[in-house]
């Protein structure tokens, strides 16, 4: 009697045992055949995930608190640089009824709230180029009216700039000779979509050229 | 060779090896008639659409983006508000699903968004009397929202997986085919060269019980490591689409480990009724 309640005692164990091992062995054996791809295979499947959720909604963050400060310098460490898609400041030019929101980058969700700038370029302060973006018939509408002379205003929280227009020039989207984003000197370039006013789209550009006549210069970036 | 195959360890170590065998059979069985019924069948996808809320998502992203075209062509952000109409997205959808699956070229038809495109700026052009465009203007603007349509409507990765698909979508049914006839063969050689019945039907039940194992433990690591939240593609619909897929794979494979386990607590039944038999 007693034989035969440790035999089914140990038939128990058996029927937990082997059916684990076997299952070990087999993940062993599919380790084993795929080793060769499970680098790829890991590789592909991490182009489709990511750390965190991603937000797919079409608002956007601002961090631009306005500020009345005039010094000539500002620390680094005291600027709230903008990620990609944050409003940091606002831009307008005198007389040319430009008035609209800054935004770093210039994806669809910057220009449809404002301007945006070339996340390849620089940010004011920086003394290099600024190249803004912004669509001809809504926010750079105004820039029709740009003249010589005229002033840009960039207002971010770290300080506020002023830049003088020096010109304007009418190019194709493909002339890559209309901005140099490796100037080392702080010059902002807006562009927008040619002609103004017209119904759909189009390959010219309108470019303004303007140079940088005040506003403080960000310390300490590269050390 | 006959006392070899008597001796009690070679004896052992053949079930062994048999009973591994007859693992993976029943694994490869799971899973290929797993991808023949999801991935590889039209109807799954067109299901994973309707359940996933794809079409509304899709629609609002197609608007959203090309109210941001219609915004730099100085269109008025009415122009596309309830243009995109939901019917005729999902027949693009459609055709462009069977296409994956028949093997044709991976097209969106855009003739109708074409047509309708054409009519409503027309429409707008009359009834705001715009005289500042060109031709060559108004045929940009129509190609760059055609392309954003045909993007949308198009399913990211399909392209790729495409030949992947037809080539394997063969070889599956072959697979399966074999790894059945394994099973078999497997289970045979267990029952008809053991003594003792009971023994041979005690391996098929480590190895259904190994294979429900397996089949458990899949997606039940998938799960704790978070992979799902972690999906990221390009849209919302998309991102979903592809979530409702991997959830109702995943769910699948536990319901195929389930089937494994009441198959190997079946089994475990049958050797000890066949065991008390024989003794």
């Amino acid at each position: 009697m007693k034989k035969s309640k440790n035999k089914s005692k140990k038939n128990i164990k058996n029927f937990i045992i082997f059916p684990v091992a076997l299952c070990l062995v087999m993940f062993i054996f599919v380790f084993a055949v795929s080793a060769p791809f499970i680098s790829n295979i890991v590789s592909i499947g991490s182009m489709f995930m990511a750390d965190k959720q991603v937000d797919y909604s079409k608002s956007y963050d601002n961090i631009f608190i306005p500020t009345d400060t005039n010094a000539d310098t500002v620390n680094a460490s005291d600027v709230d640089f903008p990620g990609i898609g944050k409003q940091f400041g606002e831009l307008s030019i005198e007389n040319c009824d430009v008035d609209a929101k800054l935004f770093y980058g210039d994806s669809s969700v910057p220009l449809r709230n404002g301007v945006g700038i070339y996340a390849g370029s620089f940010i004011p302060g920086y003394g290099r180029t600024i190249l803004v973006a912004g669509h001809n018939n809504t926010y750079f509408n105004g820039l029709k009216n740009v003249k010589k002379g005229d002033v840009v205003i960039i207002s971010t929280s770290y300080g506020n700039y002023k830049y003088k227009v020096t010109g304007t020039k009418l190019t194709t989207d493909k002339d890559k000779k209309a901005y140099d984003l490796s100037a080392k000197k702080e010059n902002l370039v807006l562009y927008t979509c040619y002609p103004f006013d017209s119904l759909g789209l189009t390959n010219q550009r309108f470019f303004v050229y303007a140079e940088k006549t005040s506003g403080p210069v960000i310390t300490g970036l590269y050390e | 060779m006959k006392e070899f195959f008597r001796n009690k360890t070679v004896k052992n170590i053949l079930y062994a090896v048999l009973a591994f065998v007859l693992s993976v059979s029943i694994v490869g069985v799971a899973l290929s008639s797993l991808l023949r019924f999801t991935v590889l069948n039209n109807s799954f996808l067109t299901d994973a659409l309707n359940n996933s809320n794809y079409y509304t998502d899709l629609c609002d992203e197609i608007t959203d983006d090309l109210m941001d075209i219609g915004d730099a062509s100085g269109l008025d952000k009415s122009f596309f508000e309830g243009f995109i109409n939901e019917v005729f997205v999902r027949e693009d959808v459609q055709d462009y699903i069977d296409k994956f699956y028949s093997g044709d070229k991976l097209e969106v038809d855009t003739r109708h968004f074409d047509e309708s495109l054409r009519t409503a700026l027309d429409k707008y052009i009359s009834a705001h009397k715009i005289q500042s465009y060109t031709d060559s203007s108004l045929s940009y603007f129509i190609k760059e929202a055609t392309g954003i349509y045909t993007q949308h409507i198009e399913l990211k990765y399909f392209g790729m997986l495409q030949k992947l698909a037809q080539d394997y979508s063969s070889k599956l049914v072959w697979a399966m085919i074999i790894c059945i006839v394994t099973a078999a063969a497997a289970c045979l050689l267990m029952i008809f060269t053991n003594e003792w019945k009971h023994k041979g039907v005690r391996c098929i039940a480590y190895s259904t019980g190994a294979a429900a194992l397996f089949t458990l433990l899949i997606p039940a690591a998938v799960y704790i490591t978070g992979i799902p939240g972690k999906i990221t593609i390009i849209s919302r619909s998309l991102s979903d689409m592809y979530l409702t897929c991997l959830n109702t794979i995943l769910t699948d494979m536990f319901i195929i480990s389930g089937v494994l386990f009441v198959l190997f607590a079946a089994l475990i039944l049958i050797h000890n009724k066949i065991r008390k038999k024989a003794t």
